[in-house]
């Protein structure tokens, strides 16, 4: 034996995370003649190698390669992970053709119209809500839940890097039972109960940008990008974490499967709009029948996902990664923009992919007001951002004819102004902007055009008011020159209360024609998402529903069935009116 | 001749690989598998092979505690 004092090595082993991989890497590695000492620490990684002769990296790395470590010198730890690589500029590369890809893809699809616009409307059939499926999970739903199943592929792949693939694939299966049992369960308890399983329009909004936030973490990770961001992790709530690593011992099935019919509670358009259809039959059998199918409809993207993510290879798998995680990372920021217009709050993130186009000027002050046009078609605004100026009168004038679902009731958040838009006419709204800054709107789920709002400037060209513009919603509800001013008849008062047991109850009426409605809604539960406006849309009613006393008031014309519906159509009261 | 004996501790890959790395040490044994789920280890190996000397190599390799059935 030569005397040479000893020298040490450090380098980091991905993949070590118990006791037993310190051990199983230190028994292989003492093996090699020139090393005399090495000690790894499972929780870092690290592994401390004492030598008289330096041993070779490869060397090292081929021996624990077989059980699924990896090695690189300790300095370079952060720059990967689980196999992966400081990006080089082929990488950006690649990311920014991934971004062009996905970006030129989107207008396109929205040039010709193949954006689908589904709306949840009453009397569905299964295939349709199946279709629903499948667009859902195609479109906004997969940023959710396909974002997690990413995050959990990605976690359990860097926790068994040699797992064949049909081993990874194999909780993915999990996931996916879990899910189709969930929603069905969970849809037979929403119909069974009539209760509403959701939040309130804010409190959704910010869900969404907290589900947003760790989307746009885990799209930063799987682009590499941003390597201090790993040292941000935990990448998931603890307790998921946890779940997942409890998989690796016990090869558990109940933490995906738990985790994907958890997936019902996700903020997510699609799934909140079929749990109030199913709340609003009220029927067991149905809301199974309804969330079973709609599962089912999710099925092929996230199954494809799935497999994709599983059993791709080399430079597939390469390619893969950097669009998913541009996609990940745009439909997070969509999705926050969307959650932060919930919420009441317009931030401009720069909104490549918002199908909105701002009016380019500053509206033009004519006869002491200004008067705005927009479009509303589908789910898009055109345009969708106006710039007015303060203190002076606004005629919004919007053509709500071609709008679907949710996008028939706007919503100003910050003022509390909802409006029912005519299937019929162009709708006029005027209010009069009070101060400078931003004036969010949306429809009432927060589905249509990012970022939508006016923007109020100060008025700096001396422009008045016209004084009678101002309030032409005040019109005098009775003019004693004219014989509309007849005695005004009394009205029909009805109540109802919502609860979580019996959701709208009673929800079925029979009224007088030409008298007055008046029904008095204690709402004894929050209404979230669409539940949170009345619509009556044949007499242009809306009422946003707040927790407490609501009214609802109109005076039916005509005999025959009306309904109140949530602002995506799914019918909430019955009024059957009769001759008086 | 095979036998099986059961390790308890043994909770994922790594203690598998491990098991069968210190099996592999002993010249008696043929093949050595793990089952890491259920800690069942069937063990090929010749008459000759000392259970005592396995159990503590095993046993010092990590938190294990080896069961060794009641006819050896």
């Amino acid at each position: 034996m030569d005397h040479q004092p000893l020298q040490k090595l450090k380098l980091k082993v991905h993949g070590t995370h118990c006791a037993s991989c310190e051990v199983l890497v230190e028994r292989a590695w003492k093996k090699v003649p020139g090393i005399e000492k090495v000690h790894v620490t499972h929780a870092s990684g690290k592994a401390e190698v004492w030598y008289t002769h330096k041993p070779n990296m490869h060397e090292l790395e081929r021996l624990i390669q077989k059980d699924g470590y990896r090695v690189v010198p300790w300095h370079e730890r952060h720059a990967a992970h689980a196999g992966a690589h400081k990006n080089s500029i082929t990488d950006y590369l690649e990311i920014g053709g991934a971004f062009l890809v996905l970006v030129s893809l989107y207008y396109i699809l929205k040039q010709f119209d193949l954006l689908p616009t589904f709306a949840v409307t009453e009397h569905m059939s299964y295939g349709v809500v199946f279709l629903i499926g499948l667009v859902a999970a195609a479109s906004t739903c997969i940023a959710v839940v396909g974002g997690l199943l990413l995050a959990v592929a990605e976690k359990y792949s860097e926790l068994h890097p040699e797992l064949t693939g049909f081993q990874k694939f194999k909780p993915h299966i999990y996931f996916n039972t879990g899910r189709v049992v969930g929603y069905t369960m969970f849809g037979a308890a929403v119909g069974a109960l009539g209760s509403v399983i959701s939040l309130s329009a804010t409190a959704n909004g910010y869900l969404i940008i907290a589900v947003s936030i760790v989307m746009l973490i885990l799209g930063f990770q799987l682009l590499h990008l941003f390597p201090w961001m790993r040292r941000l992790t935990p990448k998931m709530p603890k307790f998921i974490s946890h779940k997942i690593h409890d998989l690796s011992g016990k090869d558990s099935k109940a933490a995906p499967f738990t985790l994907g019919a958890l997936t019902f509670f996700l903020p997510c358009g699609f799934t909140q709009a079929l749990q109030l259809y199913v709340l609003a039959t009220g029927d067991w059998q149905v809301g199974a029948l309804t969330m079973f199918v709609f599962s089912l409809g999710t099925l092929p993207a996230l199954v494809s996902l799935s497999a994709i993510t599983s059993f791709a290879k080399g430079a597939f798998q390469r390619y893969f990664l950097k669009f998913a995680g541009v996609l990940v990372v745009l439909l997070a920021v969509f999705n926050i923009n969307n959650g932060l217009t919930l919420a009441g709050l317009n931030v401009h993130i720069p909104n490549f992919g918002s199908s909105g186009i701002a009016q380019a000027e500053t509206t033009p002050i004519v006869d002491g007001k200004q008067v705005v046009r927009m479009l509303v078609n589908g789910y898009t605004y055109t345009p969708n951002r106006f710039t007015v100026t303060e203190g002076i009168p606004v005629e919004w004038q919007i053509d709500g004819r071609n709008a679907v679902g949710c996008g028939q009731v706007l919503v100003i958040p910050t003022t509390g102004l909802t409006k029912y838009l005519s299937k019929d006419a162009v709708t006029i709204v005027r209010f009069t902007p009070e101060k400078t800054g931003e004036i969010p709107f949306n429809c009432s789920m927060g589905m249509m055009s990012r970022g939508s709002g006016f923007t109020v400037v100060p008025n700096t060209t001396g422009a008045v008011a016209d004084v009678d513009a101002g309030d032409p919603e005040i019109i005098p509800e009775c003019d004693p020159n004219l014989t509309t001013c007849l005695p005004k008849p009394e009205a029909q008062k009805f109540a109802l209360t919502v609860t979580n047991e019996q959701g709208f109850y009673p929800n079925t009426f029979t009224v007088k024609k030409d008298v007055p409605i008046e029904v008095d809604i204690d709402a004894k539960v929050p209404l979230g998402g669409c539940m949170s406006v009345m619509v009556v849309a044949p007499y242009d009613v809306t009422l946003p529903l707040k927790l407490g006393k609501n009214t609802l008031a109109f005076t039916p014309t005509k005999t025959g069935t009306v309904y109140a519906t949530c602002s995506m159509g799914i019918e909430m009261l019955q009024f059957n009116v009769v001759d008086s | 001749m095979k036998t099986t004996i059961t390790i308890r501790g043994t909770h994922c890959k790594a203690c598998k690989a491990l098991i069968e790395d210190v099996c592999s040490d002993f010249k008696e044994i043929a093949s050595c598998t793990v089952d890491f789920a259920t800690g069942k280890t069937d063990i090929e190996h010749t008459d000759e092979l000392n259970w005592d000397e396995l159990k503590r190599e095993i046993e010092s390799a990590g938190d294990y505690k080896v069961e060794l059935a009641h006819n050896i």
